[in-house]
């Protein structure tokens, strides 16, 4: 045990401007590979890291914890390796496992002041700390309940609580609303907002719900089997994806080709044709394409792909290469 | 949440969250807040009533010798028997015998609240990612089920022989002749919670159920003592009585009794249960380690 955290100095800068970043990160289990190659940034503010169950989240969240070890590639969180300085980087960084972690037996003030005092708090401190976070999570009342008799939604406020305590620069929380009821998930959303926005906490936030992703983040990284399929600022994933929906009466070939010959990027899905909105010259390319082939149309809309849809097509800004940085 | 009182009386009730920004502390304070978090759970602390119960029987339990020789010295006087000194109504090495099995007792209470909880409610993964490593969780989970076995293995004799130093017609005179038990009671007591500690937690790693765990341990040891005492009285060869030496319920008083200058049970050495008591400990500390570094959350 060579390791003492009283040592490693807090004021310690990040230098680089992004609060976590890996390159080419992998990790396989066997024949099985659960991260392949990821390469991606994270910068202040709340960042979603969305995903298929088993798309990697959970496991890209542990080696940057530096609970488990890379088969590949590095990372940084905060300025430090996890491979090589875990406890540095888990004296900084507040966790929210996915799966049930609390005691049952416990009081949730003593173990959420427990927590705060293994990570490094005075135990005064720690006490008066634990009443705090627990009031900010909204338990205030009920701190001195048992665990065990907690609804599910007061034990994820519980597992918040425990993440926050020692007051880390940055919040791992991995499938937040899993279990939860939708108002319980629109609350959990709500906290997690707070924990941002109001105490100043960055926040990396992994789920398979595109909604919760959709409120709460600045920035989105897109996983699928391992592999990091696109990354960016959520405006910016969303701007990029301005979408013009035409539905036809029937095909017509003709139609297409005529908006493609005006250089339009269009997607034909039977009657239904989607076309890259990239200015207001696009509506006159598609009356024009209708008028010269005689398309008859049945509605035009103006929309925006949804992030689910940024995800299934696996392309969105800055995709693949993983080299642009995922913040607002 | 603070409060600010105003010259006008009004106050600040909720300031939001604040940051922080005072003393971030070490292994050292992390170590000592499992430790003291287990050690008052395996007395009870903090949990409901039924939790107190054995606990508390087991604690009285021990310390009842010294507390009944005590307050007889202190009520009647040292004329208490003709034929026995005071100082030995109830002898140093006969207290460890009475002690064995409470600590036995108390171990499978404690090591199992120690270990079993955290791995069955996973809370384990939380303290995995803190900045405590992993095997000073254990250490720290050791210390503290050693520390609540101490308060049973220890304390009684310790205090029956301050009591006898102190309730002696010269104390200085007696504390002459006797000092040097003070060590050896403490080196006998460290040991017998050592052992039982080591008994309880290499038990308490293979399981995440509480009763499991205190089941295994009482009933493998009453097992074990059961046939060590058959094998070394029935076998009728030279080297039988050493089959004594696989009881566990007799190593640790065996050797207190031989620190304290006794002889010991069938003439088998002092060092060699001495032997056994490290050994036992060294495998038990081993075995629960290798079971922790493959665990994984």
């Amino acid at each position: 045990m060579t390791i003492a955290v009283a040592d490693l100095a807090f004021e310690q800068q990040v230098t680089d401007a992004a609060l976590v970043t890996t390159a080419g990160l992998t990790k396989t289990y066997g024949s099985v590979r659960a991260l392949d190659g990821a390469s991606l940034s994270v910068r202040a503010g709340c960042t979603a890291l969305l995903g298929e169950n088993g798309a990697g989240k959970s496991t890209l969240i542990k080696l940057l914890l530096g609970l488990n070890a890379a088969s590949g590639g590095s990372a940084s969180v905060l300025g430090f390796d996890p491979a090589r300085q875990g406890p540095a980087v888990r004296a900084r960084v507040g966790y929210f496992p996915e799966h049930d972690c609390l005691p049952n037996d416990w009081q949730a003030q003593d173990f959420v002041r427990q927590m705060g005092e293994v990570r490094g708090l005075p135990r005064r401190v720690a006490v008066q700390r634990a009443s705090d976070v627990l009031a900010q999570v909204g338990l205030a009342e009920e701190r001195y309940r048992q665990i065990g008799g907690f609804s599910t939604g007061m034990k994820q406020r519980v597992k918040l609580a425990q993440a926050l305590v020692h007051d880390p620069q940055l919040v791992l929380l991995d499938e937040p609303t899993n279990g939860l009821d939708p108002l319980g998930r629109d609350q959990m959303i709500e906290l997690v907002q707070r924990v941002v926005r109001e105490m100043g906490i960055n926040v990396l936030i992994s789920s398979h719900l595109l909604a919760d992703v959709q409120q709460v983040s600045d920035a989105v990284i897109l996983l699928d089997r391992g592999r990091v399929v696109a990354q960016g600022a959520l405006r910016d994933l969303l701007s990029d994806t301005d979408t013009l929906f035409i539905e036809l009466i029937e095909e017509n070939e003709a139609f297409v080709e005529r908006l493609r010959h005006a250089g339009l990027r269009v997607d034909v899905r039977g009657r239904e044709l989607r076309a890259a909105l990239t200015d207001e010259a696009v509506f006159d390319a598609v009356r024009d394409a209708a008028a010269e082939t005689g398309a008859g149309l049945t509605r035009l809309r103006r929309g925006a792909r949804s992030l689910e849809e940024v995800f299934l097509s696996g392309t969105g800004a800055g995709s693949g290469d993983g080299t642009e940085a995922a913040g607002p | 949440m603070t409060a600010q009182e105003g010259a006008t009386g009004a106050r600040i009730v909720d300031r939001g969250y604040q940051h922080y920004t005072g003393e971030r502390r070490g292994v050292v304070s992390a170590l000592q807040a499992i430790t003291v978090g287990t050690m008052k759970r395996s007395l009870g602390f903090k949990r409901p009533g039924s939790a107190k119960v054995f606990p508390f029987l087991l604690v009285a339990g021990a310390f009842l010798p010294f507390i009944i020789v005590t307050g007889l010295r202190l009520l009647i006087g040292d004329n208490i028997s003709r034929r026995v000194p005071a100082d030995q109504l109830w002898p140093y090495w006969r207290y460890f015998n009475w002690l064995g099995l409470t600590v036995l007792l108390l171990s499978a209470l404690a090591a199992s609240e120690a270990l079993c909880p955290d791995r069955r409610q996973r809370v384990l993964s939380l303290y995995y990612a803190s900045p405590v490593p992993p095997l000073l969780y254990l250490f720290g989970q050791a210390l503290a089920v050693t520390t609540v076995l101490m308060l049973v293995a220890l304390l009684p004799p310790l205090l029956l022989w301050a009591a006898n130093v102190g309730l002696a017609q010269d104390p200085g005179v007696y504390w002459q002749a006797h000092w040097d038990e003070g060590p050896r009671i403490l080196v006998g007591g460290v040991l017998l919670a050592l052992l039982n500690a080591a008994l309880g937690l290499a038990v308490a790693a293979f399981t995440e159920r509480k009763g499991y765990a205190a089941g295994a341990l009482i009933g493998g040891t009453v097992v074990v003592s059961i046939v060590a005492g058959i094998a070394s009285g029935t076998i009728n060869a030279g080297g039988a009585k050493y089959a004594l030496l696989l009881d566990p319920l007799l190593a640790g008083p065996n050797v207190a009794r031989w620190l304290l200058g006794h002889s010991l049970d069938r003439n088998v050495p002092g060092p060699a249960w001495l032997a056994v008591e490290v050994a036992t400990i060294a495998v038990c500390a081993a075995l629960v380690v290798r079971v922790y570094r493959r665990l994984s959350f």
